[in-house]
């Protein structure tokens, strides 16, 4: 939009000085005084010098918006609607499709699988102090009550929850297990991988399903407990609905689940409205609805939150956001642990970093501990491992380089004087940026020449499988779909993994992965998967900068915050109460 | 030439501009996603997608064909009202548009017609220098020359956070509001008979509708004091001046509507570039049109949706721009008069010729 250029043509105006009509200015055969008005342009220019400084003034405090002034207006305790707010509209709400980020905060609430990671909960300390997970969650059961596996690994049977029903009413029994283990493969989207090796489901006896495997998966129950894992579906919905995309359709307006909550309306763009399941099996959730906007602005998400409008902040928050909620008495910022992982691609086809020994002491000079400080405060702790933190034990698959710059200096080759490299980032990410900035800066100090510039995701996947014009580095936050190491070194860095952008293959560590994942002891998956860490680790293609977490505002009198450690977003909306 | 045959045959021209506007945007689209790197059909899938599961969908999608045939794909579709499936919504892109374009032509409408009314007060209120204009001019003026999501959080400060007279986000917080039949909540609400939706739908409105105009409006006005100013110096209007008429009917009578001419032209060329600053609202206001549409499916790669609010804009803007240059007709006889005769002999003055669109 037109700015400046119109204030100052607009100051010509206001003079009475008009460039077109310098000779005479026609104005003055109207004027009651019959004089020029040669005051109005100071007035004018003072007038709009001064309304631009209030309109700018009032827009720099969006972030920090008077606490005092809204604070008594915080949504009530007593209310039984909870208001949450998403960024972006979000892939439909089918646990068949949904592969994304905020929208789990539904399909968790909705659908429920056999076995889940044992919850948390996220204690209000005081401080804003992020506390990873020291090791991996313990899986328990939801719909399953318990479960064994064969000694081959490839039979797992699981006992099912009794008067179960799903939001339509059919009964739980072994025949949804199989109905939707079946439509995750055949809606084959990102997700099926993890059924991908179910053979068939035995449900001979309706409280007992029995899953065969063609092959054994030591990460098979991650799969399952994920929250990307696969979910119980309503076999009458998926059969009445099924029309020609199994129940695609239906699905991403409508649910097919057994959880708290059911999916009472679906606006397009604007809003999911959840109400509480009056026939679920399990404890009744506190909040009868839910109603969850799409706001995109995180700045007017923050003014709803302290009008009351919305309840709850569950992510998005800039560092001076936070501060501003943690300095308001009506407020609790916590930092929830996840296993988001800030992290940094090198590409092993880029001519200066080919070799593993640049990689490395590329990796030394960059100063992880700086960036945790300055762009994610009380929200991050150093990465210390290959792996997102506590997957494996803090001695296994280390990935720690000291922080040298000279050390880059030292091997860098003479072209590199005149060489400039591409550092990416993903666009919609203001701390993929930060991070980016960041490192551009580490580096040029340690004598190479960065340029910084952002990707859209689509470019990204692009670049995975087909290298060309790729950039030399990249800076971007991610997760694994689940704590089994696997679900992360197998996306990121075997040479067919969606996120391994930057082309780089290590045969040795994804050999030692394939013989951790096609195993059936747990002790031996561990031992393959740190082989593998070790050895993606030593190639220097990717440095992982920290382990950083969800943070969550919220009222001070909204408790029962918990939630699954792996994946953002998966606060456990059914146990919130004031 | 009779002048019912001048305005079908300007019409159908314009028709036919729209057509080679659409094939060349489509064109465009389709060779800027083949030199592009990106593989929507991965970013839509997920990471943890097989490399089976992206090739099935690809040829689920018909991308697995090579770009001229897929282009060629495309326009049948189009012939048939069929503007794919967007990767990003798993919806069909018509039926996401019918779903959020109703809502941007509505902010439009009320962004320009409060652009019209605001630029009309400040043209005819500076050109004939009523009292009190200089601070109306300040006030536009500085709105105009912040930026527009400055103007929008601090109008949001201000009027939801500090006197919570104003709604923040959103179009309507009536449930359930009548669909139809326009999908303008104010309209629908009349046409309806539940004036409460008409009402409220106003109030939802207008801080993003302000948001938008004012740029606009201080636009149009600064074009249209400069015509009045240069009518008032032509001598029909020293004559009225003279004959004792106030200087409002001087300035509204005579000398407006002979001004009318580049005020018009400005309002269709801020109308088109009012969809820019409908994305940053949108944003703003949670307002759920395509601006915010389109905000979504850039970084996902979305093709197909953006290839649809492309069609979209850039059908709507040959729209826009025709109405204008009817309206400029309609306002000014002379010009008419005129540009008749120049097309008999293939010298149009207001780009009427098919060779313009």
């Amino acid at each position: 939009m037109p700015s400046k250029p119109i204030l100052f043509q607009a100051a010509f105006t206001l003079s009475g000085i008009d460039n077109d009509n310098q000779k005479e200015n026609p104005r003055s055969r109207f004027s009651r005084s019959g004089s020029y008005k040669t005051g109005g342009y100071k007035r004018g220019a003072i007038f709009a010098a001064v309304a631009s400084i209030f309109l700018a003034a009032c827009g720099s405090a969006a972030s920090s918006a008077s606490s005092s002034a809204v604070a008594a207006t915080v949504g009530s305790p007593t209310s039984k609607t909870l208001n949450l707010a998403f960024t972006a509209d979000t892939q439909p709400p089918d646990p068949d499709v949904f592969y994304a980020g905020q929208g789990l905060a539904i399909t968790n609430s909705v659908y429920e699988g056999l076995v889940q990671y044992q919850q948390v909960p996220v204690n209000y300390t005081g401080d804003l102090t992020f506390t990873p997970p020291a090791t991996r969650a313990k899986i328990v059961g939801d719909l399953a009550t318990s479960w064994t596996v064969s000694p081959n690994g490839l039979t797992y049977t699981f006992n099912l929850v009794k008067g179960v029903t799903f939001h339509d009413g059919t009964p739980f029994t072994s025949t949804a297990v199989a109905a939707s283990f079946a439509r995750r493969k055949a809606v084959n989207q990102g997700p099926a991988y993890m059924v991908s090796d179910v053979t068939s489901v035995n449900t001979s006896n309706p409280y007992v399903a029995v899953v065969h495997l063609k092959q054994p998966e030591s990460a098979f129950l991650d799969y399952l407990a994920s929250a990307y894992g696969p979910k119980m579906e309503s076999p009458t919905v998926l059969s009445q609905h099924a029309g020609k995309d199994n129940a695609q359709t239906w699905l991403a307006t409508h649910d097919a689940g057994t959880g708290p909550y059911y999916i009472s309306s679906v606006t397009p763009g604007q809003e999911y409205v959840l109400k509480s399941y009056p026939k679920y099996w399990g404890a009744k959730p506190y909040y009868t609805t839910i109603n969850i906007k799409i706001i995109p602005s995180i700045s007017t998400q923050e003014l709803e939150l302290r009008s009351g409008k919305i309840t709850m902040l569950l992510h998005g928050l800039s560092t001076s956001a936070i501060a501003s909620f943690r300095s308001d008495p009506s407020f609790h910022v916590y930092a929830v642990p996840t296993l988001e992982t800030p992290m940094l691609w090198v590409n092993p086809n880029s001519k200066l970093l080919s070799s593993s020994v640049v990689r490395n002491a590329l990796a030394q000079a960059i100063n992880r501990a700086e960036i945790v400080k300055f762009i994610y405060p009380g929200r991050a702790s150093v990465a210390k491992q290959i792996y997102p933190v506590g997957e494996l034990p803090s001695n296994l698959a280390v990935d720690n380089p000291t922080y040298n710059p000279k050390a880059l200096a030292k091997v860098l080759p003479s072209s590199a004087a005149s060489t400039t490299l591409t550092l990416g980032y993903d666009a919609p990410s203001p701390s993929d940026a930060q991070m980016a900035a960041l490192i551009q800066t580490q580096l040029a100090a340690a004598g190479l020449h960065v340029n910084v510039r952002s990707y859209t995701s689509t470019a990204l996947y692009g670049y995975a499988g087909n290298p060309a014009g790729a950039p030399d580095l990249l800076a971007v936050t991610n997760w694994p779909d689940a704590q089994a190491p696997d679900t992360w070194a197998r996306i990121v860095m075997t040479p067919t993994g969606g996120l391994n952008y930057l082309n780089c293959s290590v045969p040795t560590g994804t050999s030692y992965l394939n013989q951790g994942l096609y195993t059936t002891s747990a002790s031996t998956a561990q031992s393959f998967d740190a082989k593998a860490g070790a050895a993606f680790a030593a190639s220097g293609c990717w440095d992982p900068i920290a382990n950083r977490g969800d943070t969550v505002v919220a009222p001070t009198w909204m408790k029962g915050l918990v939630h699954q450690v792996p994946v953002p977003r998966t606060l456990v909306l059914a146990d919130l109460h004031p | 030439m009779s002048g019912s045959f001048f305005f079908i045959k300007f019409i159908l021209r314009r028709i036919a501009a729209a057509v080679v506007i659409v094939l060349g945007l489509t064109a465009v689209l389709f060779f800027l996603q083949s030199i592009s790197h990106s593989n929507p059909v991965h970013a839509m899938l997920g990471a943890g997608a097989t490399p089976s599961a992206i090739a099935a969908e690809k040829v689920k999608l018909g991308l697995d064909h090579p770009v001229f045939v897929q282009y060629f794909n495309y326009l049948y579709g189009l012939i048939h009202g069929n503007l794919g499936m967007s990767y990003r919504t798993r919806r069909p892109v018509a039926s996401d548009l019918a779903t959020y374009l109703p809502a941007t032509l509505e902010l439009a409408f009320y962004s320009l017609l409060l652009a019209v009314v605001l630029g009309l007060l400040l043209g005819v209120l500076s050109a004939g220098e009523f009292r009190g204009t200089g601070v109306l001019r300040a006030i536009l003026i500085a709105g105009a020359s912040t930026p527009q999501f400055l103007l929008a959080i601090g109008g949001l400060l201000i009027f939801y956070g500090k006197l919570n007279l104003l709604p923040a986000t959103g179009r309507i917080g009536i449930a359930n509001p009548p669909s139809g039949p326009t999908g303008f909540y104010t309209i629908d609400g009349i046409l309806n008979g539940n004036f409460g939706v008409t009402i409220d739908a106003f109030k939802y409105l207008l801080l993003p509708s302000f948001s938008v105009a004012i740029g606009p409006a201080v636009s149009i006005g600064r074009v249209l004091r400069g015509s009045l100013i240069e009518a008032i110096s032509l001598y029909f209007v020293k004559t009225a001046n003279s004959k004792g008429l106030s200087r409002v009917r001087v300035l509204t009578v005579h000398a407006l509507r002979n001004s009318l001419g580049p005020a018009l032209s400005m309002t269709g060329l801020q109308a088109g570039l009012m969809f820019a600053g409908v994305v940053v609202i949108e944003d703003v206001f949670a307002w759920p049109g395509i601006g915010y549409y389109t905000a979504q499916s850039i970084p996902s790669g979305d093709f197909p949706a953006i290839a649809g609010v492309t069609l979209v804009l850039g059908v709507g803007y040959v729209i826009i721009n025709t109405i204008v240059d009817l309206a400029q007709l309609f306002a000014d006889p002379r010009l008419r008069h005129l540009e008749m005769a120049n097309v008999k002999t293939k010298k149009p003055l207001l780009g009427l010729s098919a060779n313009q669109g």
